[in-house]
């Protein structure tokens, strides 16, 4: 009996999880199935004699889903990973190092005499007296250097004759050649001592140390980000007290179970999501969000594994375990991010492997043609090397992936998730962007805008509203009881309350019949509005709802009650325009409303009454008239016009279902940050054309150098070595250029914030 | 035409489901989720074929 996940796709709903669980769970050899809908996991236990991954497939796919093995690494297979990669990244360390410590004496050996001031050098390996001597000093140094950089000769040779030359494959016919031409000359010396001006070891050595340094560099800076993830993961402790009868006990985190309660003390870490059930506190969500102010949380309030609990003893009801923390999500999602290879870097690919070639042709024609004009094999050599060398497109491969990991990585640290490479790339040139209205441009929660009234005092107005409609369950009555208790106005006990559908509520306070509701509650009730009718009709313009206050004969006061913008909507539409972006609106809320809202944050076109399901319809119809769409929604009824969207982006704490839909995820719950998602996405596309210039630069301008251009001027040559060393550089730049963009994307924007804070 | 209830369809994507599986199976039907049934044309044959189908989806038919 084992257990095994498989990734189920196409479920909806409820319905499906459970119809994927019931035909796996009668399959003969299964003993339990469960379905997670949120991650889409289906959770097998089988008998692998029995049970083919293949059976399971082909029962589910029969059932009308897709699904797929699925294979998590478990914590202990990612650190023993992750301790490989560290240990390979030490091994080349160490290999570099050896590398560096030899390359000295060779350079000072076999260049030593060439400087203006020649370095003393000891009779027994000075190449006049003992030219032999001489050059099997530097034969035994750079074999040493060869064998540590045997991978390039095994890999780079292999891929050569698989007809697809990389870049280690120039290295290896460059410095090989250069090697066996430096051996040939050495084994003649003892019959003609003049060989041993034709010696080219340390070029080869020089130039394998360098691209293992460029290469050293890269596994160091792919080992740093399995660093964020570990941070990510360390983030929860490994134990948690558990309450249970009163009794506390510690235990760890593995053992902890959906419905259990766990005690957080002040300053501790929350070690899973849950609900509070007693306490109130003050929570740091910065892991999650950027914001770095703490959040208000009481009971029933959800908390979030990874954050630190600051005032507060809180008991927390677990709601989710293990992969289906929150955290768990971030984490798998910036794997996944960082697994799916951006079109832009196959593009990369694709050119080398023209590239590559294209160089190794070059280098046999320039040698060939000054073979042809005279010249000798060795000069015609170094040409050869020179031109493999120099040409070898390192940094190329350097190119996107250093981008667009350092350009999630500054997503992340703003709180902006992105989960693929291609919605990275994507995002930089969308022509239009949809926002959902409700919970996107505003708050998605209704606040009370104004109390007016001409008869009594507002504070008294708004005691008698809350008063009543603290009975009701309305989402417009919870906004003003939020208002009254956020003034301290004190509530009064209603008698004989009574919901009136449609139009609003009744109910006695002290005695004294009250009605609340709309227009049309005041018209059946037969009082006159007159005093208020204005004021009422500008709110409704507004896109606000107006509320009256009557008791049996007057209209006593009005309440208007909106959903209101957030406070830097407006802002950050007015920048996304200036990017040249057509903003949309889209909304199920009726044309006036939803205008009123419009032209508060000024949008370009809003599109209204549209039902849940046609969203998706509007995301497609935008792509044909605009072309690439960006959505932005918070919803499940969002869900399906994120995954619809050229970009789908979720926002804010936006419902896992729209998370799971989109592409990208702006915890902040602000529009600005989906702007900053743009403007990110379009500093790491710059940063990525500009690392293919640096990277093709100094190659495309070395090759007539090493062609021996400068040669049939002025006589001078680039030697190999040097051609090594302006690779390297490249490959230097392009990873330097790479980081820049850490503190380039954003800042800007920064400064902007500062300014406005 | 027999009719058959069945409890658990929900969603449209159930009603897919259901429709892509019996067109696949080459059965005459038609699919109701207003009224959570599925009515089949046909004989006993074809109504049994239906009914494992159903099960072969996840869903509970009842006749």
């Amino acid at each position: 009996m084992i257990t095994k996940q498989y990734e189920i796709k196409g479920m909806t709903c409820a319905a499906c999880s459970s119809a994927v669980e019931r035909v796996t769970a009668k399959m003969e050899g299964v003993t339990k199935s469960s379905v997670n809908l949120t991650t889409n996991l289906l959770t097998i236990t089988l008998d692998e004699n029995k049970v083919k991954d293949e059976d399971v497939v082909a029962k589910v796919d029969r059932a009308g889903f897709v699904a797929t093995p699925y294979i998590r690494k478990s914590k202990e297979e990612r650190d023993k990973a992750e301790e490989n990669l560290a240990l390979e990244v030490k091994k080349t360390q160490r290999k570099v190092f050896v590398n560096i410590i030899l390359a000295i004496p060779l350079l000072y050996v076999s260049m030593g005499h060439m400087v203006p001031f020649p370095l003393p050098l000891p009779q027994i390996i000075d190449m006049h007296h003992n030219p032999l001597n001489f050059a099997l000093t530097q034969l035994i140094l750079t074999l040493v250097i060869l064998i540590n950089g045997s991978k390039f000769y095994s890999v780079g040779i292999k891929s050569l004759f698989k007809g697809h030359p990389n870049m280690d494959s120039l290295v290896a016919v460059g410095t090989g050649s250069a090697f066996l031409y430096s051996l040939v000359m050495t084994i003649g010396i003892p019959l003609d001592s003049s060989k041993v001006h034709h010696l080219y070891y340390e070029s080869a050595a020089v130039v394998v140390t360098l691209v293992m340094v460029g290469k050293f560099l890269e596994q160091r800076s792919k080992s740093k980000t399995g660093d964020a993830i570990k941070k990510l993961i360390q983030l929860t402790p490994d134990t948690a007290t558990v309450v249970k009868d009163g009794v506390y006990t510690e235990i760890s985190i593995a053992q902890i179970q959906v419905g259990d309660t766990v005690l957080v003390k002040p300053g501790e870490r929350i070690p899973v999501d849950g609900i509070i059930v007693e306490g109130t506190t003050t929570v740091d969500e910065a892991m999650l969000t950027g914001e770095s102010i703490p959040v208000e949380k009481e009971q029933e309030d959800q908390v979030i594994g990874g954050s630190v609990n600051h005032k507060g003893s809180i008991l927390v009801k677990v709601n989710r375990v293990g992969e289906e923390t929150t955290l768990s999500q971030i984490v798998r999602m910036m794997e996944d991010a960082q697994g799916k290879k951006a079109p832009i870097s196959k593009l990369a690919d694709k050119v080398a492997g023209y590239f590559v070639p294209g160089v190794m042709i070059i280098a046999v024609i320039a040698a060939g043609t000054w073979a042809l004009l005279g010249h000798d094999l060795a000069f015609c050599l170094t040409i050869f090397v020179s031109v493999l060398v120099i040409a070898c497109p390192c940094a190329l491969g350097l190119a996107t992936p250093t981008a667009i990991m350092v350009g999630t990585g500054v997503g992340a640290n703003h709180g902006i998730l992105i989960k693929s490479g291609e919605a990275l790339e994507t995002a930089h040139h969308v022509q239009s962007i949809i926002l959902d209205k409700t919970g996107t441009i505003t708050k998605g929660q209704p606040e009370v805008i104004g109390v007016l009234s001409k008869d009594i005092e507002e504070r008294q107005l708004l005691g008698i509203l809350a008063s009543l409609e603290q009975n009701s369950e309305h989402p417009l009555g919870e906004a003003i009881v939020k208002k009254a208790k956020e003034n301290n106005v004190e509530l009064g006990k209603v008698q004989d309350f009574q919901s009136l559908t449609g139009m609003g509520i009744k109910g006695k306070l002290e005695g004294v019949p009250y009605y609340v509701g709309n227009k049309k509650l005041m018209d059946e009730l037969g009082v006159e509005i007159n005093e208020y009718a204005q004021d009422g009709d500008r709110a409704a313009e507004l896109g606000q709802t107006p509320m009256y206050a009557a008791t049996k004969d007057k209209v006593i006061g009005l309440v208007s009650i909106a959903d209101p913008v957030k406070p830097d909507s407006k802002k950050a539409i007015r920048k996304m325009k200036n990017l040249g972006i057509k903003v949309y609106m889209v909304t199920g809320d009726n044309k006036k409303t939803a205008n009123a809202i419009a032209k508060q944050v000024d949008v370009d076109e809003v599109i209204a009454e549209v039902l849940p399901d046609e969203k998706v319809n509007v995301v497609e119809m935008l792509q044909k008239k605009e072309g690439l769409v960006m959505m932005v929604g918070d919803g499940i009824n969002d869900a399906p016009a994120l995954s619809g969207a050229d970009v789908g982006v979720a926002i804010g704490s936006g419902s896992d279902i729209a998370i799971d839909s989109a592409d990208m995820v702006v915890v902040k719950s602000s529009l600005n940050d989906v702007y900053k998602g743009i403007l990110l996405s379009k500093a790491t596309i710059r940063n990525i054309k500009q690392n293919l210039f640096w990277a093709f630069f100094y190659n495309t301008l070395g090759i007539p150098l090493a062609a021996g251009a400068l040669y049939a001027i002025n006589g001078t040559l680039l030697s190999p070595m040097f051609a090594g060393l302006a690779m390297s550089l490249s490959s230097v730049t392009v990873v330097g250029n790479a980081l820049m963009l850490r503190h380039r994307a954003l800042k800007g924007e920064e400064n902007d914030e500062r300014k406005t804070a | 035409m027999t009719v058959i209830k069945v409890e658990d369809m929900h969603c449209m994507k159930c009603v897919s489901r259901i429709e892509k599986l019996f067109q696949e199976e080459n059965l005459k039907f038609s699919v109701d989720l207003e009224s959570k049934t599925v009515s089949v044309d046909g004989d006993d044959q074809e109504v049994k074929k239906a009914l494992e189908a159903l099960d072969d989806l996840g869903f509970e038919g009842k006749l």
